[in-house]
């Protein structure tokens, strides 16, 4: 099946259990947990149900294009469910037999895994999904959002689209993938891996980005004070982002990483309250 | 009474492997603890955990409460009985409100007053009518980690909670559990065969579980791992039992299939791919190639892809390790120090490189004061240097379980002594109870300057160690350390390298650091003494007087031996007048004044300055060369000379220069006893009871 094709059917198979669909997001996030239409969406008493591809960018996991499955970018495709439905664990393998994998000849494992978004103040409980030892997803139930408990809890379900083409494909590199008939992943994606790469861990200016760091702190402030929560997020964001460039560069040691970590959350609480006080979108 | 079954299966999404210990150590007692409270009888009780499912059989169960029989106080009979005897209306009102006639009100003592008293009886309600409220109960009582909702904030649990099966003599109880119908359904394993299915009964339920594919016993599932794994390996092969035990516990029916490592990675270190292995959860099998082969465990289904596709993952994750070992190789293991000042150790203590600058500081003193040779001296330094090294490589990034396995690999490639590279490793043991010690001297002095290091670390900010728990494992570690020092014999200036750590963290408190640090591993020494079943007033004699430790070993044991003669008895009951005669001259404010032999006026006293003149010269050389057993054997002559002195001499005389004179005579023969023990702990009835212990 192609990569292409993998992508449109596990958003039509969530499409028809009564998610939205949405689009990636237009700002860097390192998970497609970060999105809006996750981060706000699982806030507060709604009902929320979404689907959404998110190109997740991990600079320190960038290889310049030269291992099989470790990326800079990577695909995920994310599914909040909220609240859960009781058999929501049994949709999850429907979804996966809808992209022809015959879950009764495969070891499926659910593996304790508990997730946690420091700098988003979330966390959840939950699990990685194995097929026959491969980790393909990432199932949570949220816990808790900009610091806030969530009530009704929501199900976070994050396949790794990467890794489910590679087997149901059976390549051992993302890079001979076929995305669509004709192209390759490889033809898509190579040469960014490696200039990504290449300015994550040796051009990228470190203090350019320590000074743009503070700079969007100060915005982001800023507009929070004028009470606007989207545009104050957007700059969360890119903080979020500034720090896995800087984390990518190693120019961040330990105990300063605390410290920017909690940066970062403090501004994503405020938005989460912010967004809280008047929630009246639904993202 | 009438009695039926009670079966409880509570159905759950996949929980984690610890759940099902963790449930039968802390829910059981809460849950009979529960039915207890509740007055209802029963038999015992089974529990079985498999990924999905918690339960419990109880096969007698009583069918209701038992009656209680309640004694409710009142009134003073004073007040409850008017003169002519009858009752008043204060004793009418309390009989009334407790549901018992008046004339069936009896009288009891109450805090030195007679009162009234009310004998209720509570009859016993049906057990199915308050069950739920019982398992209910046990269960909202249970602490457990990162406990989690899933959809409705009120019930909490390890992982959502999807069905409740619960009947009592055949049929369900009415009712909810965790927001879900209690009814008689469960269903069976999750791939194979995953359609629900009723139950009625204990044995019925047994049957069609396994019916449905689902292995209930986890020793039933263990047994069927270890006896596939024997059937598919060479007896010489052997496999690790925590992998098995983790395994069991992952999976409702366990189909062993054998996997094969590709020969490609087969140079690869044992240990890294035994780590490898274990993250996927599967088994590695050792034989005389190494780990060449593994068993997977997987869930419920058998054939060729599936371990096909496991084999690609193992692959691909062998294959990162190699990249990581390559990049790891590009400098030498010495060059990673540097990078352990970006580790933070803790904020107030500094990164791991810190530490280091301490163990080399302590290393030095130790060296000093055993003292080691030049070989065994530079073997130290480079291996307190090298130990923590491997922390900053890329590998134990990766894999933490491999701290020290892989500081030893990388400094054995580089050619140093086997001393050294072993000591790395080895200086992470005991990693818990019943773990092995260090087998290399090096790594043992390595263990402990690193354990030493942490406890200063801890007490630096007066910090206490108090109850039962050990959050931060020190207790474990303590232990360890004292393991270390008997199991290898090791006289280590412990007071004198703490202070050499504590100087680099906080000077000024040193002195205090010193002695809570000492504190804690003689209490930690004395509790594992406790474990072995040596009595209280041995371990605190000992204690008291002697700090090097491999000493209070060696003298406990000699003790043991000596006390087990049935001449001890009389001897140390000699030994205790003594002390405590001039503990009694302490309280008086006597001081024992200089030593005068021709002072002395009694026989009996001469008798004893004698033997003490000959004797003490000759013990203390015994002592000095640490034959304690020589000692206490020596003490034995002393028994007639100290019953004569207590009999015919009296030394609280009215002559003060006389007595003090006597005190100076107690004193130094006290001296000398000391040097063993404090005798003076070691009660009569502690020593009798040891004896026939024996």
């Amino acid at each position: 099946m192609e990569f292409q094709k993998i992508w449109r059917q596990l958003e039509n198979f969530w499409l028809r259990r009564g998610c939205v669909l949405w689009h990636p997001y237009n700002v860097e996030v390192g998970a497609g947990t970060l999105n809006p239409a996750t981060f706000f969406g699982i806030l507060g008493e709604k009902n929320w149900r979404v689907v959404y591809l998110e190109p997740s960018v991990r600079p320190a996991d960038g290889r310049y294009g030269e291992n099989p499955v470790r990326l800079y970018l990577h695909h995920q495709i994310q599914v909040i469910l909220k609240p859960p439905p009781a058999d929501v664990q049994s949709l999850y393998l429907k979804s996966l037999a809808s992209l022809g994998i015959r879950t009764a000849e495969h070891d499926i494992r659910f593996i304790e895994d508990n997730w946690e978004a420091p700098t988003l103040g979330a966390w959840g409980v939950g699990w990685e999904v194995w097929l026959d030892g491969l980790e393909i997803t990432q199932f949570t139930y949220m816990q808790q959002a900009g610091g806030f408990d969530l009530s009704p809890v929501a199900c976070e379900i994050t396949y790794g689209l990467d890794r489910i083409a590679n087997f149901l494909q059976g390549k051992r590199s993302v890079f001979e993938l076929a995305w669509s008939r004709d192209v390759t992943f490889g033809q898509i994606h190579k040469k960014k891996e490696k200039e990504y790469s290449q300015y994550a861990f040796e051009l990228a200016e470190i203090p350019f980005l320590f000074e743009t760091f503070d700079r969007f702190e100060e915005e982001a402030e800023r507009i929070l004070k004028a009470g606007l929560v989207f545009p104050a997020y957007d700059y969360v964001l890119k903080l979020s982002h500034l720090f896995n460039w800087l984390d990518a560069r190693k120019a961040i040691s330990v105990s300063e990483r605390v410290r920017f970590i909690a940066r970062v959350r403090k501004l994503a609480k405020v938005c989460a309250e912010l967004y809280l006080s008047n929630p009246e979108s639904v993202i | 009474m009438k009695k039926g079954e009670f079966l409880l299966e509570i159905g759950c999404e996949d929980l984690p492997e610890w759940t099902g210990d963790y449930f039968r150590e802390r829910w059981l007692p809460l849950l009979t603890g529960e039915l207890k409270k509740a007055r209802i009888d029963h038999g015992d009780l089974e529990f079985f955990t498999t990924p999905r499912r918690l339960v419990v059989f109880i096969r007698e169960m009583n069918l209701y409460q038992e009656a209680l029989v309640e004694e409710v106080t009142g009134p003073p009979v004073s007040a409850g009985y008017d003169a002519s005897g009858c009752p008043t209306a204060a004793a009418i009102g309390f009989a009334r409100a407790h549901g018992v006639r008046v004339e069936k009100l009896i009288q009891k003592e109450h805090r030195g007053r007679k009162v009234l008293v009310a004998v209720k009886h509570v009859p016993g309600v049906a057990t199915r009518k308050v069950i739920v409220a019982v398992v209910t109960e046990s269960l909202m009582k249970m602490e457990i980690p990162r406990a989690m909702s899933w959809g409705d904030k009120r019930f909490r649990f390890v992982r959502p909670v999807r069905w409740v099966l619960l009947l009592l003599d055949g049929r369900p109880v009415p009712g909810e559990l965790f927001g879900l119908k209690i009814g008689r359904k469960t269903c069976g394993h999750r791939i194979r065969h995953p359609e629900s299915f009723s139950v009625v009964s204990i044995s019925d339920y047994l049957k069609r579980v396994r019916e449905h594919r689902v292995i209930l016993d986890l020793d039933a599932r263990r047994e069927k791992i270890v006896s596939s794994l024997k059937e598919s390996i060479p007896a010489e092969s052997s496999f690790d039992p925590a992998a098995v035990e983790q395994a069991c516990r992952l999976a409702e029916d366990p189909i062993v299939v054998m996997g094969k490592v590709p020969d490609e990675f087969h140079s690869l270190p044992l240990e890294v791919i035994e780590a490898v292995v274990n993250k996927l959860k599967a088994i590695p099998i050792r034989d005389s190639r190494g780990c060449v082969c593994f068993g997977l465990v997987l869930e419920g289904v058998n054939n060729d892809v599936v371990r096909q596709n496991y084999e690609k993952v193992l692959a691909d994750r062998l294959e990162d390790a190699r990249f990581f070992l390559s990049q790891d190789a590009h400098k030498p293991l010495k060059a990673y120090q540097e990078d352990l000042r970006r580790i933070v150790y803790h904020p107030r203590w500094g990164s791991v490189f810190d530490r280091v600058e301490r163990f080399q500081a302590m290393a030095m003193v130790a060296a000093e004061k055993i003292p080691l040779r030049d070989q065994q001296r530079e073997n130290l330094i480079a291996a307190v240097n090298l130990c923590k090294n491997d922390l900053a490589t890329q590998m134990v990034a990766e894999f933490p379980a491999l701290q020290g396995v892989i500081g030893r690999i990388y400094a054995s490639r580089e050619g140093y002594p086997e001393e050294v590279s072993l000591a790395i490793e080895q200086h992470y043991w005991p990693r818990g109870a019943a773990d092995r010690i260090p087998e290399t001297m090096t790594g043992a002095i390595v263990a402990v300057i690193d354990r030493l290091e942490s406890f200063c670390c801890f007490f630096l900010e007066g910090e206490e160690i108090s109850g039962a728990g050990d959050p931060f494992g020190l207790k474990r570690a303590a232990s360890g350390l004292v393991e270390i020092i008997w199991g290898r014999k090791l006289s280590l200036p412990l007071a004198e390298m703490i202070e050499a750590a504590t100087k680099m963290l906080k000077p000024e408190a040193a002195e205090k650091v010193r002695e809570a640090v000492l504190n804690f591993i003689r209490q930690r020494a004395d509790s594992l003494l406790a474990g072995e079943g040596i009595p209280a007033g041995i371990r605190r004699a000992v204690l008291k007087v002697e700090n090097n430790l491999v000493v209070v070993r060696e003298k406990i044991e000699a003790l043991r031996e000596f006390l087990k003669l049935k001449e001890s008895e009389g001897l140390l009951v000699g030994f205790t007048r003594v002390a405590n005669i001039l503990k009694q001259a302490r309280e008086k404010g006597l001081v024992p004044g200089v030593l005068d032999p021709a002072g002395f006026q009694e026989k009996a006293e001469v008798a004893l300055y004698r033997l003490w003149k000959e004797e003490e010269v000759t013990l203390r050389e015994i002592y000095q060369q640490g034959d304690y057993a020589g000692f206490l054997r020596g003490l034995q002559k002393w028994r007639t000379a100290i019953d004569s002195f207590f009999d015919e001499v009296l030394v609280m005389c009215p002559q003060e220069e006389l007595c003090r004179n006597r005190l100076s005579l107690l004193q130094q023969v006290n001296k000398l006893f000391l040097l063993m023990a404090d005798f003076s702990y070691i009660s009569p009835e502690e020593l009798s009871s040891h004896a026939s212990e024996n």
